[in-house]
């Protein structure tokens, strides 16, 4: 017995402290990393640290590395790093606008490749060097804390369409459907960072952008249930109102197969935010839905006129027609695009317009 | 003749638990690449094609066993006579070894990928069938224990399923029935290392209280697994794209990589972790049955049997180090089950129904 009682207690001290041991206060939590393209065709990596210290707001310093692979990169920074660096906390990709022209395959693949990478992780493309931004001033909540509060906010409860790591790598390997991110702008004024408009993207780089007034029919567009809000303009009148969107959603049908016809339902329930005129009676309301149905109808169309043009699919039309159709060739998707016609269809309702008539 | 000691038997309501035990073990952490590799968006058909093909195997062991008076060992020596049938039954110990040990490595290599890349392999298997030794060695009703919590307490796992709905696509999952036969029948064979493990029936079939109502309960541990099965297939083909599903490897884990919960930021380091209250069933109850089948074969000290089986396992996982070595282990074990379901059984039930009409003519 005592031989059994001594053993257990041999192998247990053997055995304790056998895998590598990271030690929250002995390791450096990246939170936030940018990569840029430098002139000489390397990639540079900058990684966010966050510090803490008693009562003090946090406090964030930058790490560089310089490499021709984005996976050495990360080896170059623990160069110059006091504590190991980990990657476990990662919240903020950012892609600087050269590199994410040229093709962001490579780095995308290092960080899904990483186990300890959540799928979750929120990716941007910046205007200028995205090395730039992580510099800003923050207030109290630091760089990462407050870019991805940024885009979360704005995709839940604004026109920002939805995106993180996990959605990006199922349009990036999905053949029918190219991604799509966000586009991060520093304030020159007073060091914030701003939320520019989206790039779109085909199979591997950035090939066009959509400015900020286009998000919301971008959104309806791509996600179900989305937010946002949109100023309408009543013809034949000086006035205007603000519609704050509740909830959307997109239906597609397959008309014919040859030629290749779509036609798409969009379904958006709001309420009036705001109003210049006198008094909302039932015939202005009526106008302003029909003002914004024909708006939407003309702006959706304008879009999917321009990715046809581009050859690019960011919402997922491919996807659609691969399920609604038996005999559909998903391979020569990208090369059809073009083919394609759209019939769009919008049905908007109002239910509220406030407080006050 | 194999007669069990009644204090030494397991109630008949447990099989659901032995049943389901066995099936369920670390195929289920990546099968929907291998499913779906052929048939795409069909793979969750192929999940309840294979589902069923597994019940049919179960009513067939238990036509085998039914007046046999024993285990599948009995069965051996009536129909092959001594030698043939010994033969054959250290060859079905043999694939229960090769079971445990391919579970058990995969699972070391999960947590190497996911959590601990210096973990040391002889280590952690030394400590784990350290475990298994002395939990067969308590008997089989100790083992059916551990299987019943290694059922019940891992279950809450199931609900972290609905986290990836948020970002699902169930269009996905359309059109159904797009892919010919052959596509069918390739992909539901490769569901095979994810089924197997039934068979186990074979052997602790002695041990059951009351066969006959037992039945219903083997069959409903089957559906439970087909049932599991099928959801998380559905939900990885929904939550993945066709393209993106093809560059997982274990696409369960990345699924768990969504979950965040205000208490817990990362899921899949708990979930890798309970996993192994998952697997340490399934490994005792293969080593189980391995030794059970010697022993009932050559009537020797099963305790011995035990030893130099898991010392020979010991070997055997320390001296597979990489993936190709890990995955030529999965195949094999997947291709020996599928032949083991459809060829074994098959042949074991026509021969054995044959053998039995003979002999009831010939009194």
């Amino acid at each position: 017995m005592r031989i059994k009682l001594l053993l257990t207690i041999v192998v247990i001290f053997l055995l304790s402290g056998c895998v590598e041991k990271e030690v929250i206060d002995d390791v450096n939590l990246i939170v936030a990393v940018a990569y840029d393209l430098t002139e000489n065709g390397n990639i540079r990596g900058t990684a966010d640290v966050n510090t803490y210290m008693k009562d003090q707001p946090v406090r964030d310093y930058q790490i560089i590395g310089e490499s021709k692979l984005s996976r050495d990169v990360m080896s170059e920074m623990q160069k110059k790093s006091q504590d190991p660096l980990v990657i476990g906390k990662l919240q903020v990709a950012l892609f600087g606008e050269k590199l994410a022209r040229k093709g962001l395959s490579e780095i995308v693949d290092t960080l899904q490749r990483d186990a300890s990478i959540g799928e979750r992780l929120l990716l941007a493309v910046t205007r200028d060097e995205a090395m730039t931004l992580l510099e800003g001033d923050f207030a109290t909540v630091g760089a990462a804390r407050y870019m991805s509060n940024l885009i979360l906010h704005n995709i839940e409860s604004r026109d920002l369409p939805r995106t993180n790591l996990h959605l990006f790598l199922y349009q990036h390997y999905s053949q029918g459907q190219d991604p799509f991110l966000p586009i991060l702008k520093k304030n020159v004024q007073n060091g914030n960072v701003e939320i520019d408009g989206i790039v779109l993207m085909d199979d591997e780089k950035v090939v066009t952008e959509l400015p900020n007034e286009k998000l919301l029919f971008f959104k309806v567009l791509t996600d179900q249930y989305s937010k946002g809000s949109h100023t309408v303009d009543i013809p034949d009148s000086e006035d205007s109102a603000v519609v704050k969107s509740l909830s959307s959603s997109r239906k597609l049908k397959v008309i014919s197969e040859q030629p290749l016809k779509v036609k798409i339902d969009i379904k958006l329930k709001g309420y009036i935010n705001e109003y210049t005129g006198e008094k909302i009676t039932p015939k202005i309301k009526g106008e302003i839905i029909q003002a914004f149905e024909k708006e939407m109808e003309k702006e959706t169309l304008a879009l999917i006129e321009k990715f046809k043009e581009l050859k690019i699919d960011p919402i997922g039309i491919g996807d659609d027609l691969r399920s609604q159709i038996r005999t559909f060739k998903i391979e020569e998707w990208r090369e059809r695009i073009p083919e394609l016609q759209v019939d769009v269809h919008a049905d908007i309702t109002i239910s509220e317009s406030g407080v006050v008539d | 003749m194999i007669k069990i000691a009644e204090r030494f038997q397991v109630s008949h309501f447990l099989v659901f638990y032995l049943i389901h035990s066995l099936q369920f073990g670390v195929g289920v952490l990546g099968f929907q690449r291998i499913v779906s590799e052929k048939v795409g968006r069909d793979a969750w058909i192929s999940v309840i094609i294979a589902g069923i093909m597994v019940h049919i195997s179960l009513w067939m062991i238990y036509k085998i066993l039914k007046n046999s008076g024993g285990n599948v060992t009995t069965v051996h020596r009536q129909i092959l006579g001594k030698w043939i049938g010994g033969g054959l039954s250290a060859c079905l110990a043999l694939y229960f070894c090769l079971l445990a040990i391919t579970v058990l490595r995969t699972y070391i290599e999960i947590v190497q990928v996911w959590m601990f890349p210096d973990l040391d392999v002889w280590v952690f298997t030394s400590v784990f069938l350290f475990l298994v030794f002395y939990i067969i060695s308590g008997g089989f009703r100790v083992v059916t224990g551990i299987t019943f919590f290694g059922v019940i307490l891992p279950i809450y796992v199931l609900f972290t399923f609905l986290f990836p709905l948020e970002f699902s696509e169930l269009n996905n999952l359309a059109p159904p029935l797009n892919h010919s036969l052959k596509e069918m029948a390739q992909s539901t064979k490769s569901m095979s290392l994810t089924i197997i493990g039934f068979e186990g029936l074979l052997v602790f079939y002695p041990f059951i209280k009351n066969p006959d109502k037992s039945k219903k309960w083997a069959h409903l541990g089957v559906a439970f697994s087909t049932v599991i099965y099928t959801l998380i297939m559905m939900v990885s083909l929904a939550y993945f794209s066709e393209e993106q599903l093809q560059k997982n490897v274990w696409a369960t884990l990345t699924i768990w990589k969504i979950v965040e919960m205000p208490f817990v930021e990362r899921f899949e380091y708990i979930g890798i972790a309970n996993w192994c209250l998952i697997i340490l069933p399934n490994v005792c109850l293969s080593f189980w049955c391995a030794t059970r089948c010697l022993k009932d074969t050559f009537k020797v000290n099963q305790k011995i049997i035990l030893v130099i089986i898991l010392l020979g396992s010991f070997m055997v996982i320390s001296l597979t180090q990489t993936r190709e070595h890990i995955n030529m282990l999965n195949d094999l074990v997947g291709q020996t089950g599928f032949y083991i379901m459809f060829g074994y059984i098959p042949c074991l039930f026509i021969i054995n129904s044959i053998f039995r009409k003979v002999k009831g003519r010939k009194r």
